[in-house]
């Protein structure tokens, strides 16, 4: 008797990484509160939040440097309480203002931490320590002592220690502080080049203008919860920051293009001067072009806009400004 | 395997056993053995070796001592400088170094690579003073010089060295354990230091009072035994005169070599050390030890101190008094007092309670971990913590841990007093019912305390409960004969007092001149009296502070604690 065949139809792949209901306490303060977050394979996630949000908790959790009180976290669907041997292995850490041995070379301290990581030949080590090195654009400093480093080569040596084992989940503590602004960008080059392999990218930054153009995507932490999350207009839009103000430069009289905008829903707050009109604006990148175009059909003669809108550090001001609840 | 993982390569694995090949190791080998840090120690150890050997020699020539003899007295001074590398310099080098490698971060980097706990813990343990042991081995070829040369056997040097190396990974895993435990530098570096001196010098000083097992965690048993062999040949024939009358290990009557005991001795201490350094690697907040360990330690404890003590009772070797009369033999004109015999029960009562409030400080959950238990327990659907999860209470390890300790200590003061040089004496059950009230009471309130109000109100309460009326005692009974009950009874305030005052209340052993008898007696029922109640109310306390935590956590669904 012949059984029917059971064709299994396409399994959709685990997220990167995925957190249920995580808490954390220390004593009666509640660092993080059930937190809920869902990433995908190959996104470069910037954890955004005042100091105190939950923020270096949170990564120490995912790190699994911290048990949490209680909530799951799941890499690639490993469960990191259940197999944190397994997890560690799929996970790079790399902590806030992260040291490096004082009595060590750049390639000494590689090289044992590839040992540690279970690369026994001394040849693989030195090629993956080279590898990582130059990922990192230090590898002609390779025989300098690890004290005679400044801040944003520190940075960068461990970065690329955390690239040693060739992590598929990058966790980066203000990874981009000390660095210059030439180093800023290697980074971002080299973590968007990382994303582009499918590795993961967490990434927590006060240098908030660097995060909106290195992540994919943002997520707002307050007082241990997440405020907001998604692309970084998603966010302004779940923060009720998704006005815009413009500013329509004119050739001729203003009055009709004022009656005209002033009869829409999405246009609040107008205010017309000689040759220009200045009003906030509701809709997204789509409505703001439709808005432009329906002037010019109505032979507004617009010879320039200009766009003002709250900035990421506007943001974060005002989420940890006293008084702000969750 | 998930997808995500594929690209991950597979780790191999360090055995534990290949200490050479341990990342850690060959880490600090790497670090602190280049030759320009290594060179002036290795300079001044040699020539320092070279000194003591030529200042011996040239006395030797003066003195026209035989050449074995001239060549012997170097031996000791060798010995004694490769100690002070190995044990003073290496045991601040471990403690400090992992001190500093957790201020750098190192820490939290090796608890993310793939080792097992216990290789790291064995990189650090030989890593770290990894230049000592190389400075030790450079004076070796001197002491070989000296061993040939002066004619010792094996059978006495081989010993010796080998109790250096146990002794020496001994000293270095108590530095290891505070420099990891130990959250503030300045405090950890000191507890070290405290730690490693009171263990291995003020320690075995008890061995002198009866509790004689812990001289075997030092090398000096070996050490005393190997002497006559290592001093030039007069010296060396006066010791083994004397040597005569030393008691050898007596555990239990095995008759075990001096060196094959304090070898098992300290690899037990040893063994404890790297199970609590496992313990913190695996998990940082984890306990030192779970339940059943503290319990098992304590066991351990019980059956060396009494292995150890109890076949000297009968030879008399066990008693101060003959140990501070060296060569006499027991005879007619020597037998222990009453009052020597009281000290060493008391004595022993005291550290037996004092191990196990220290087993029971280890095991007690601070508030936050009782929280963090029952706030998991919720989230899997429990209606109880896991009795030796390290959030559960550890009230029933430490009643447990009491009885055990008054059996240990009951058998101990049983074998004394029926020993042929106190004929007559008894010790019954009611001695051991007494003396497990008086552990309970003392042990079961530190313990409660803990529970339920924290470290804080436990080190105020034994400043203030504990010692200030032991001081003011001492010191109104210091003032003058009149003054002496009025300060007994002070003193007997304090629940520290129970476990000496008890056994005068309890014994038949009462013939002790120096001592009001009557008063002391009075004083161990009025702590009874005094102390059982509040016991118990600590006890009903911590019951009722458990339970309220417990419902409020999973009954309500609250969080048990104030939102922030």
């Amino acid at each position: 008797m012949s059984h029917p065949s059971i064709t299994p139809g396409p399994v959709a792949p685990p997220p990167a990484l995925e957190i249920r209901s995580l808490r954390v306490d220390y004593g009666d303060f509640v660092a993080v509160d059930h937190l809920n977050l869902t990433v995908p394979p190959g996104e470069i996630l910037g954890i955004v939040g005042p100091n105190g949000a939950g923020k270096t908790s949170t990564f120490r959790v995912l790190a699994t440097l911290l048990e949490p009180t209680h909530g799951e976290v799941f890499f690639g669907g490993v469960d990191i309480a259940e197999d944190s041997h397994r997890a560690r292995r799929l996970m790079g850490y790399m902590p806030d203002l992260a040291p490096v041995p004082s009595d060590l070379r750049l390639w000494e301290f590689l090289d044992f931490y590839a040992a540690a990581h279970g690369i026994t030949d001394a040849d693989a080590r030195r090629a993956r320590a080279d590898e990582c090195l130059d990922q990192v654009g230090l590898l002609p400093l390779r025989e300098r002592g690890c004290r005679e480093l400044s801040r944003g080569q520190t940075q960068r040596v461990v970065l690329a220690k955390t690239l040693l084992h060739g992590p598929r989940l990058l966790i980066l503590d203000e990874p981009a502080s000390g660095l210059d602004p030439l180093a800023r960008r290697e980074l971002r080059l080299v973590l968007q080049g990382l994303a582009r392999t499918g590795v993961t990218v967490l990434i927590s930054s006060h240098i908030l203008g660097e995060l909106a153009e290195m992540c994919t995507s943002l997520c707002i932490l307050h007082r241990g919860r997440v405020l907001a999350h998604g692309s970084v207009d998603a966010v302004r839009r779940q923060l009720g920051h998704a006005t815009r103000r413009l500013t329509l430069g004119i050739v001729g009289p203003v009055e009709a293009a004022a009656a005209r905008l002033s009869g829409r829903d999405d246009v609040r707050d107008l205010t017309a001067g000689v040759g220009m009109i200045s009003f906030d604006f509701d809709g997204d990148d789509e409505a703001q072009a439709d808005l432009v175009e329906a002037l010019v059909r109505d032979r507004v003669r617009v010879k320039s806009l200009e766009e003002r809108r709250s900035s990421l550090e506007d943001l974060l001001v005002e989420i940890a400004a006293p008084g702000r609840n969750a | 395997m998930s997808p995500v993982e594929a690209a991950a390569p597979a780790p191999r694995g360090h055995p534990a056993w290949k200490v050479w090949s341990n990342p850690i190791f060959r880490r600090y080998c790497r670090s602190r053995l280049r030759l320009r840090h290594l060179a002036l120690g290795c300079c001044i150890t040699f020539l320092l070796s070279a000194f003591i050997v030529g200042i011996t020699s040239s006395i030797g020539v003066r003195n026209e001592t035989e050449p074995e003899s001239a060549a012997r007295a170097a031996i000791i001074p060798l010995l004694v400088l490769q100690g002070f590398v190995l044990f003073v310099v290496g045991t601040a080098q471990v403690s400090g170094g992992m001190i500093t490698e957790r201020d750098e971060g190192g820490v939290d980097y090796q608890r993310l690579v793939p080792m097992s706990p216990l290789t790291k813990v064995l990189g650090y343990l030989f890593g770290l003073p990894v230049r000592e042991y190389v400075l030790a081995g450079v004076s070796l070829p001197f002491t070989a010089w000296a061993l040939a040369r002066g004619g010792v056997p094996a059978s006495a040097w081989a010993p010796l060295y080998w109790v250096l190396f146990t002794t020496t990974v001994a000293y270095h895993a108590t530095g290891l354990l505070t420099g990891t435990v130990v959250r503030n530098r300045r405090w950890a570096f000191l507890i070290s230091i405290g730690l490693v001196f009171s263990l291995y010098t003020i320690i075995p000083q008890l061995a002198r009072f009866g509790l004689v097992f812990f001289k075997y965690l030092t090398i000096t048993p070996v050490f005393d035994e190997s002497l006559p062999d290592l001093l030039p040949e007069r010296s060396g024939a006066v010791v083994k005169f004397g040597q005569r009358f030393l008691s050898h290990a007596t555990f239990f009557n095995l008759g075990l070599p001096e060196a094959l005991f304090t070898t098992c001795s300290q690899a037990g201490l040893v063994f404890l050390f790297l199970t609590m350094l496992c313990r913190k690697w695996r998990r940082e907040e984890a306990h030192l030890l779970d339940k059943s360990w503290a319990v098992g330690a304590l066991v351990g404890v019980q059956v060396l101190l009494l292995g150890n003590a109890l076949p000297l009772i009968d030879p008399g070797d066990l008693f101060p008094s003959r140990n501070f009369r060296f060569f006499m033999s027991p005879g007619k004109d020597w037998a222990p007092g009453h009052g020597e015999a009281l000290g060493m029960i008391a004595l022993y009562g005291l550290f037996t309670a004092g191990l196990i409030c220290v087993l029971s400080g280890i095991i007690t959950p601070s508030l936050e971990h009782q929280v963090r238990g029952w706030r998991r327990a919720r989230n899997l659907g429990m209606d109880h913590l896991p009795a030796l999860g390290d959030s559960a209470s550890g009230r029933w390890a430490t009643l447990a841990m009491s009885l055990l300790g008054a059996v240990g200590w009951f058998i101990f003061t049983r074998q004394l007093l029926e020993s042929r040089w106190f004929p007559g004496h008894h010790a019954d059950w009611k001695v051991l019912a007494g003396y497990w009230l008086v552990l309970t009471v003392v042990c079961g309130s530190f313990q409660a305390l803990l529970d339920t109000r924290g470290g804080r109100t436990v080190a105020v309460a034994a400043i203030f409960a504990g010692v200030l009326p032991l001081l003011v005692g001492a010191v109104v009974a210091g003032i003058g004969d009149r003054y002496l009950h009025p300060g007994l009874w002070i003193a007997g305030l304090s629940p520290v007092s129970l476990p000496l005052s008890a056994p005068l209340a309890l014994l038949s052993i009462t013939e002790v001149d120096q001592l009001p008898v009557r008063a002391i007696q009075a004083i161990a029922k009025f702590g009874w009296i005094a102390w059982t109640p509040v016991c118990l109310g600590l006890l009903r306390r911590q019951q009722a502070h458990r339970s309220d935590l417990r419902r409020r956590i999973l009954g309500g669904g609250g969080d048990g604690v104030a939102r922030t």
